[in-house]
């Protein structure tokens, strides 16, 4: 029996709208077509959902293993969904030697050499992984979309140091925070941009409270580790809008204009973490 | 050191500071960063490269009904060939170069020559010459690299050294372009010049290049030219009447003229409309040059007289009259 040697944890929705030709509606294929295409030989998979989501997600592929998710971020996001921490650590359970999650809406056309180098990597640092958009499931070539990481992998170990309380799948930032957590730990991150990580493109419409929220969440665990920012040489500018940002997240409320000042400066700072990632970037034939 | 599947990517964003020039100011359009390159048709990046072949990608912002922008791409004065195709909201110039394109040079230095300019409002601002919108390069070494230097301590000494016994700067540099027949004239005028401890308040160096032979005159004002000779095998020949001391300054002094060239385009290409493949005839030559000053140093410091035994507070010597 081959053991696990990866194991990803994904939050699958009940339902997902792509735009497809004709104006028909392409996302249950696709959602159909990433589902399938997770699990391979030594590599499992886990579903972390409200428990009262899994009625409506329909039948999944046997190799899906499913786990309730841990209650709280409704109340904290304003819909249902899965803490990030705790679809980790169900990956964690497993005993896989490497972990990682995968947004829902990935694609994974990856060759068993691709898998394996993926793997072998990861047991040595922390894969963040850009997608491939694609505008149609059958398109092989589309450009990466660099400011996001749909697949991360690390190995088991990496994952019970990083510190993820606060952050929800299909929110933003948790995905920065997991490269900022390492590399502020001097734990080893590098960017994979590889063309079997697909995803079919789609119109971005971020909640904006969310969106400010999630990234409160990630000032409020920087904070305790400002003077650490510094060791990892991201500039002068970068550090002074983590500044801004450590003053005016929690006071959000306080007046004109500080939700714009917290959307200006997340942006720029959310760059700076991307070229910070980008240090060790890494393309996977 | 094989890297199996496993690609290396220095990737660039137009975001940030870029170093270089004929680039608009950074702007972010749907979660893409890019500039425009403008107000002229050539623009320049220079980005830190592994050395050795290797090829590059230019990611380029268009819009939906946008025709894929002609671009030509030179690396060190070299034209690459260049590939395009269309990624959903991106143009993508495909190039690659030969390890000759990055030999005795510290960084890439890529230019852009676009085809076409049109003009545009920037936002909330004044109309302006636009170009092609750059969002990202990234370049991937050919090879895995070579391995760390061994040398480390060797090379932080002989660039201490460099720096203080054999110190020069070309200062500000103004070039005219000429031609004699089949030869190819060049004047650089460099103001605010530095040999060792002297100052010069300008040097000219007139360069005459002919098929791979370059001879060139460094002249200061009341000095007579000193002739230097590039051969074809890129052996340098500097004058006699120098001290060896002052021979090595004049060969640190080519050695730096790339970079001077590079000040220059920066400077003199805003809004131009310039002849590229000249310009790339002389940034070639100039690299050429700078290889023959850097070989020259290497090896008169290797088996020359004691580069020590010269006080290096002693003025650089103009010789009185140049030997016939």
């Amino acid at each position: 029996m081959r053991v696990t040697e990866v194991a990803l944890a994904t939050s699958i929705p009940p339902r997902m709208r792509r735009p497809g030709p004709g104006g028909e509606d392409a996302g249950p294929a696709w959602r159909t077509a990433c589902l399938a295409s997770w699990a391979a030989p030594g590599w499992r998979v886990v579903t972390v959902n409200p428990a009262e989501e899994f009625a409506a997600l329909g039948a999944l592929p046997p190799e899906i293993g499913t786990a309730n998710a841990a209650p709280g971020v409704a109340d904290v996001y304003g819909r249902a969904g899965t803490w990030v921490g705790d679809a980790l650590a169900r990956a964690v359970s497993t005993g896989a030697p490497v972990v990682g999650l995968v947004n829902a809406d990935i694609r994974l056309d990856l060759r068993p050499a691709r898998r394996a180098a993926l793997a072998e990597r990861a047991s040595r640092a922390m894969l963040v992984c850009n997608r491939m958009d694609v505008g149609h499931a059958a398109q092989a070539a589309g450009p990466f979309y660099r400011y996001g990481y749909d697949l991360v992998l690390m190995p088991r170990e990496m994952a019970g140091r990083l510190a993820l309380d606060g952050f929800a799948l299909g929110v933003p930032w948790w995905d920065y925070w997991v490269v900022l957590d390492a590399l502020l730990q001097d734990l080893p991150v590098q960017v994979v941009q590889c063309d079997g990580i697909r995803h079919l493109a789609h119109p971005q419409a971020w909640n904006q409270p969310a969106w400010r929220r999630a990234l409160g969440v990630l000032m409020a665990n920087l904070g305790p580790r400002r003077a650490a920012l510094e060791r990892l040489g991201m500039g002068a500018v970068a550090e002074a809008v983590a500044d801004l940002l450590l003053a005016i997240a929690p006071r959000e409320t306080e007046g004109y204009p500080l939700d714009d000042m917290m959307t200006v400066a997340g942006t720029r700072f959310g760059i700076e973490i991307v070229r910070l990632a980008e240090r060790r970037a890494w393309r996977l034939d | 050191m094989d890297t199996g599947p496993w690609n290396r990517r220095f990737v660039h964003d137009l975001l940030f500071a870029t170093e270089g020039s004929g680039w608009h100011e950074p702007e972010l359009k749907d979660s893409i960063g890019f500039r425009w390159s403008g107000p002229g048709y050539f623009s320049i990046l220079r980005v830190p490269a592994p050395a050795g072949a290797g090829r590059g990608e230019a990611h380029l912002l268009l819009s939906p009904s946008e025709p894929l922008p002609a671009v030509v791409v030179f690396l060190n004065g070299r034209r690459l060939e260049v590939m395009q195709r269309r990624l959903g909201t991106f143009g993508v110039l495909d190039f690659a170069w030969d390890a000759a394109a990055m030999a005795g040079e510290a960084r890439a230095e890529f230019w852009f020559h676009a085809e076409r300019l049109q003009r545009l409002p920037a936002p909330g601002e004044r109309m302006r010459s636009v170009g092609f919108r750059l969002s990202t390069l990234a370049i991937e070494p050919a090879a895995a690299g070579p391995a760390p230097a061994g040398e480390a301590l060797a090379l932080i000494a002989g660039s201490r050294f460099l720096r203080d016994r054999l110190h020069v700067a070309a200062g500000r540099p103004r070039l005219a372009f000429r031609s004699d027949g089949e030869a190819r004239l060049l004047e650089m005028r460099l103001e605010g010049a530095r040999l060792g401890p002297s100052a010069q308040p300008h040097l000219t160096l007139a360069l005459r290049a002919t098929a791979d032979v370059m001879d060139l005159a460094l002249a200061a004002p009341g000095r007579p030219a000193l002739a230097l000779h590039q051969g074809v095998a890129g052996r340098l020949a500097l004058p006699e009447g120098l001290s060896p001391r002052d021979r090595l300054l004049v060969a640190r002094l080519l050695a730096t003229l790339p970079e001077a060239f590079g000040r220059w385009l920066d400077e003199a290409m805003t809004g131009a409309a310039p002849d590229a493949e000249l310009l790339a005839f002389w940034r070639r030559g100039l690299a050429r040059l700078a290889r023959g000053g850097e070989g020259f140093l290497a090896a008169a410091l290797a088996d020359g007289p004691d580069p020590f035994a010269e006080d290096p507070a002693l003025p650089f010597a103009w010789p009185a009259q140049v030997p016939g």
